[in-house]
């Protein structure tokens, strides 16, 4: 069913069509000269239209490419570039603009404000923005999550996936140019789980939206169009089309090289460092 | 947004429960001063004794073209003839005239006051039984005193003592009735009246009468006065002490309204670390820093709204409970009524408002610099950051308590403590700007002493505080308001009691005080126990208040009212009648020019601070207490201690011009190798009603007047540190609510309740140190400068004890309010405290 496509393809410096671009973004944090690099001259580019999973090892710089592709955080060095804006220019009230109307969340819990009940959390950010939510377009994105009977319940009245299941309905609401999960099933057990990536998949595949997922679960992985994997800062290649247990393998493969002699990672490892597009 | 901050108020009620009682009681307690200050400024006294008449002349005891309106210290007295006079006005049906002075009988009972008897009328007080006095040695008494018609009782009156045929009885209490001759002999100043009660004519208008007295009386030191302002007739103290109400009330009104911010402040900036997650959520998802800040002044001004509507039910009756207070210790006159309209409410809510809306933009500030990264982060890791804006306004504070500190050290003793009470308040706001370095620094210094003896609990506390410096800070900050302002505030008066000690007992060198119940002793007897065996020197002991007047009130009597701005200050100056015979052997005072030995007729001898332009020989203008002019020849310089400068006059002339009339006290110096207990039970035999303390005795007595002035201040002082250790409680409370979560992690690592307990007692242990500590800094910073003004030195009067007691009770207050919800935390299953996303 799945191709492996570890083709070490030359795409271009810019994509034609990439909703988030990061071209040599370093993150250094702690002090200069003694800082350690989490993200190191990290260049990557994520067509509209797509679902990618970003995986790697603890410590691989997963979190803080979502941070500053994100434009949560910004990096030392490079630039990241968002539906064709140059976050760098941005200030942070323009950059808070741009995340309230061009960006989705979805963390791995506290999603949602436990004051506000489902709907008042899905149109949080359009409140935020100042503008009167479409009762039309608010009740299809909770019907596309299912949760049309659950409009008036608190956060705490929901199940760990239905309260996930809000989370990517406020995503979905200002209709944004890309979502960001950050472990978004992490706290799940498998059935909701899978029904949230389902979700998620069926986001990129009916409404055309893109979506980029953190992940460290090789069968949530398994999910996306592509999986693009970290490693000290640095891709270490991608899986188009993958499977868990291509994913669970290269994982395996990764960890192996930063921890030499523990398994028989070796083997496949000339296969690795070549990955780069 | 509205929606929005209600909605976050109604979930997270339980935290905004402390920031909600700790503006309401601020709110309170500033309304009931904004109630004080109404009053003081109406200085309304219902007329219990005058109120029979519609319209009463008094003396006006307002020092007219001052910069500050001085009020005299004595009655100013009416002559006895304007009686008459206004009696003769169209409309005026009649006019009487009162006299007051005390009374005591010789066989116990209460004090008394005496009165002529046409004064009954302006009660009214009837006769029970019995007939009027008719003339000297008759006596009209309450009816329930006793007495029947008939006795023969002993009064001590007008410094003597004397049998009263008693000749009727009336209705009403505390007042005795003699005939008006001998009634205006035994006040002292014959001649003279305290005030005259006008009766209006029927069908007379009014306010007609009322224009025509006040024309007749036009130009000369009189006022007339009508309604709830005849009280003033009664007690002249309502003026002096009135006014006093004034500034106290401002001075704590304002002292409570910044406690309030720090208090409310502390509290909303817990509250809404609490809800740091949120926030972070919030700006994720697209709130910008302005947004959030505005949400955060939203809820806290819903909030602050609530809590001061709420107070306008109790603020009135705390201000009628603090005047009624004030009232029952004798520091203002009971006749002194409460008068609070809308002004005092609207003035209370606003200052509880702004306050509220101050605390709110502080807390504000740090919610708004919340990083939307913090949403994503498993366990939100604080952020370290420390505002320039803040450390700049802290060194601020600091910049402005130093010049408050050495213009403290620089003033004269009796003001440095009105200099000293604001530099508390600026120290504290410097320290707790500074708060996060502060507490830095001194957690850095307790964590290895404390680690040592408390074991491995210790050490989790002290990491603790090291990672979470603004949780610590949060906690710490209360308990160095609570504990400065308390350790500042009692120490500032015990400083100043101690300092008043040392002036009075440096002042005196007589070896026993003679005292009368009679009111006072008539000025002969100064002679008499001088000539009395054993006695070396006898002087008078005459006390009032007085001024130098400057030249430009001069001219005729000044009626314009406030004299305004640019008007002169005459400082007001201690004056003392003396007897010139006796005054060096008896006091301390020693001329600096001149001699003391001069002090007879109309002669004055004067600080050298304020003798200034004048030559021995001069004669200068004064104003005694009662408003009288004098000028007095300046035959002598003394010196003094700054701020305790005074004048001295000899007695007879002072005596004339203070309300007594007579000599309250006359010291004694002993012949040497005399036994002075003997002498003091000769001399107080030697006539009835007379008695005689040692140096010890007087100086208690002189302590316990002190008391009066000082309770006021112990009252404000109580309310303002309640107020700071219930600020204190609410935020121990908050920041170990905050914790279910660590407590449940910790539980399942393995950690007894006991232990997770032991760790909270280490940690409380520490906030509270720190905050004493702190604390401590603050009152060292406000007592020393004031310590090196009234004492000389660097060490503030009083027990050592009261360190003990504050510290004592700043850690008893953290350990409780940190250990109880603690405990409670502990009771839930770790595994839910785990779960649980809030707590």
């Amino acid at each position: 069913m799945t191709q492996v496509a570890e083709s070490a393809s030359g795409s271009p410096a810019t994509g034609p069509d990439e909703v988030v671009r990061l071209q040599a973004v370093r993150k250094v944090y702690g002090g200069p000269g003694r800082g350690t690099a989490a993200l190191d001259g990290l260049t990557v580019g994520l067509p509209r239209g797509t679902f990618t999973a970003v995986m790697g090892p603890s410590g691989s710089g997963k979190s803080t490419f979502l941070h500053c592709a994100a434009g949560l955080e910004r990096p030392t060095s490079g630039s990241v570039r968002l539906d064709g804006t140059d976050l760098g220019a941005l200030g942070e009230r323009a950059l808070t603009r741009l995340r309230r109307d061009r960006i989705g969340f979805v963390f791995q819990a506290f999603n949602l404000l436990p004051a506000l009940t489902v709907v008042d959390n899905v149109t949080l950010p359009l409140r935020l923005a100042g503008r009167r939510p479409d009762r039309g377009a608010v009740a299809e994105v909770l019907e596309r999550v299912g949760l049309a009977d659950r409009r008036r319940h608190r956060p705490a009245e929901l199940s760990g996936g239905q309260q996930q299941r809000v989370a990517i309905a406020r995503a979905l609401v200002t209709r944004p140019a890309v979502i960001f999960g950050d472990e978004p099933t992490g706290a799940l057990d498998t059935g909701n789980a899978r029904e949230v990536l389902a979700l998620l998949r069926e986001v990129v595949a009916e409404a055309g939206r893109t979506v980029v997922m953190v992940t460290h679960d090789p069968v949530a992985a398994a999910y996306a169009d592509r999986v693009v994997f970290l490693s000290d800062g640095r891709i270490a290649g991608s899986l188009n089309r993958p499977t868990s247990e291509r994913v669970a393998e290269w994982m395996t493969r990764l960890r192996g090289e930063r921890t030499p002699g523990e398994d028989g990672a070796g083997a496949a490892g000339g296969e690795t460092v070549r990955e780069l597009w | 947004m509205i929606g929005i901050s209600l909605r976050m108020l109604r979930f997270h009620a339980g935290g905004f429960l402390a920031a909600f009682v700790a503006m309401f009681l601020g709110a309170v307690i500033v309304i009931g001063c904004g109630g004080l200050l109404e009053s003081g400024i109406h200085r309304a006294a219902p007329p219990q004794r005058l109120g029979a008449a519609p319209i009463v002349v008094t003396g006006d005891q307002r020092y007219h073209g001052t910069a500050s309106d001085e009020v005299f210290a004595e009655r100013v007295p009416l002559d006895a003839g304007l009686a008459g006079e206004l009696a003769a006005l169209p409309g005026v049906a009649g006019t009487a005239a009162d006299v007051s002075f005390p009374v005591r009988r010789t066989d116990g009972g209460g004090e008394l006051t005496g009165h002529g008897w046409s004064s009954a009328r302006l009660a009214p007080a009837a006769l029970v039984q019995g007939a009027a006095p008719s003339g000297d040695g008759e006596v009209v008494l309450p009816a329930g005193s006793g007495a029947a018609v008939g006795d023969t009782v002993g009064l001590l009156a007008g410094g003597g003592a004397a049998r009263y045929r008693v000749s009727g009885l009336v209705d009403g209490a505390g007042a005795a009735y003699l005939a008006d001759a001998e009634a205006g002999r035994l006040t002292g100043r014959p001649g003279k009246v305290d005030s005259i009660g006008v009766f209006t004519a029927p069908g007379a208008d009014a306010a007609a009468v009322e224009r025509a007295v006040a024309a007749a009386v036009d130009g000369r030191q009189v006022a007339v006065l009508t309604g709830d302002e005849r009280g003033r007739a009664e007690d002249p103290g309502v003026m002096s002490e009135g006014e006093d109400l004034i500034p106290l009330a401002a001075a704590f009104g304002g002292l409570s309204a910044m406690v309030t911010v720090f208090g409310v402040a502390a509290t909303l900036g817990l509250s809404i670390r609490r809800r740091a997650r949120e926030t972070a959520l919030l700006r994720a998802v697209g709130a910008t820093p302005g947004q959030v800040r505005r949400l955060v002044v939203g809820e806290t001004m819903l909030l602050a709204v609530a809590a001061t509507g709420l107070a306008c039910l109790p603020g009135p009756y705390v201000g009628r409970w603090l005047l009624a207070a004030f009232a029952e210790a004798g520091a203002v006159p009971e006749t002194l009524a409460y008068r609070a309209g809308s002004v005092p409410l609207a003035a209370g809510v606003c200052t509880a408002l702004l306050t509220a809306l101050g605390a709110a933009f502080a807390a504000a500030h740090g919610a708004a610099r919340t990083r939307p990264v913090e949403a994503l982060a498993e366990a939100s890791v604080e952020s370290r950051r420390f505002g320039a804006v803040r450390i700049v306004a802290g060194l601020g504070f600091v910049a402005g308590g130093m010049v408050l500190a050495s213009a403290t050290a620089k003033a004269d003793g009796p003001d440095a403590a009105g200099i000293a009470t604001p530099a508390t308040l600026v120290w504290t706001a410097g320290c707790a700007l500074l708060g996060p370095v502060l507490v830095t620094a001194v957690t850095a210094a307790l964590r290895r002493p404390l680690r040592a003896v408390t074991g491995y609990a210790g050490h989790l506390a002290t990491e603790n505080a090291r990672a979470r410096t603004a949780r610590l800070t949060g906690a710490v900050l209360p308990v160095m308001l609570a504990a400065g302002l308390a350790l500042a505030l009692v120490y500032m008066q015990t400083t100043q009691t101690k300092g008043a000690r040392e002036v009075f007992e440096d002042g005196l060198r007589a070896d026993l005080a003679v005292t009368s119940a009679a009111g006072g002793l008539p000025p002969a007897m100064v002679d008499e126990i001088a000539r009395h065996p054993g006695v070396a020197a006898a002087s008078a002991q005459v006390t009032s208040t007085g001024y130098i007047e400057p030249a430009e009130l001069a001219g005729p009597l000044v009626h314009a009212g406030d004299g305004g701005e640019g008007a002169p200050r005459p400082p007001a100056m201690a004056l003392v009648g003396v007897t010139a015979a006796g005054v060096e052997r008896t006091t301390a005072f020693r001329a600096t020019g001149g001699s003391l030995d001069a002090l007879e007729g109309a002669t004055v001898a004067l600080p050298e601070r304020y003798a200034g332009p004048y030559e021995i020989g001069d004669t200068v203008p004064m104003r005694l207490g009662d408003g009288s002019r004098a000028a007095l020849e300046l035959v002598a310089t003394v010196d003094a201690p700054p701020g305790y400068e005074t004048a001295l006059l000899p007695a007879a002339r002072l005596l004339p011009h203070t309300d007594g009339g007579l000599v309250p006290q006359i010291l004694v110096a002993a012949e040497p190798g005399t036994d002075r207990a003997r002498l003091a039970r000769a001399l107080a035999e030697s006539h009835p009603g007379l008695r005689a303390v040692d140096r010890g005795t007087l100086s208690e007595l002189r302590a316990e007047r002190d008391d009066t002035q000082a309770w006021m201040a112990w009252l404000v002082l109580a309310v303002v540190v309640g107020y700071a250790a219930i600020a204190l409680v609410n935020a121990q409370i908050i920041a170990t609510g905050e914790r279910r979560r660590e407590f449940g992690l910790l539980r399942l690592a393995g950690a007894a309740r006991r232990q997770v307990l032991q760790m909270m007692a280490v940690e409380a242990v520490l906030v509270a140190a720190a905050g004493v500590a702190a604390g401590l800094l603050v009152a060292a910073a406000t007592l020393v400068p004031l310590s090196l003004s009234v004492l000389d030195g660097p060490v503030p009067g009083g027990s050592p004890w009261i360190l003990a007691a504050v510290a004592a009770a700043a850690l008893g207050l953290t350990l409780a309010a940190t250990l109880l919800p603690a405990l409670a935390l502990l009771r839930a299953r770790p595994g839910a405290a785990v779960a649980g996303e809030r707590g």
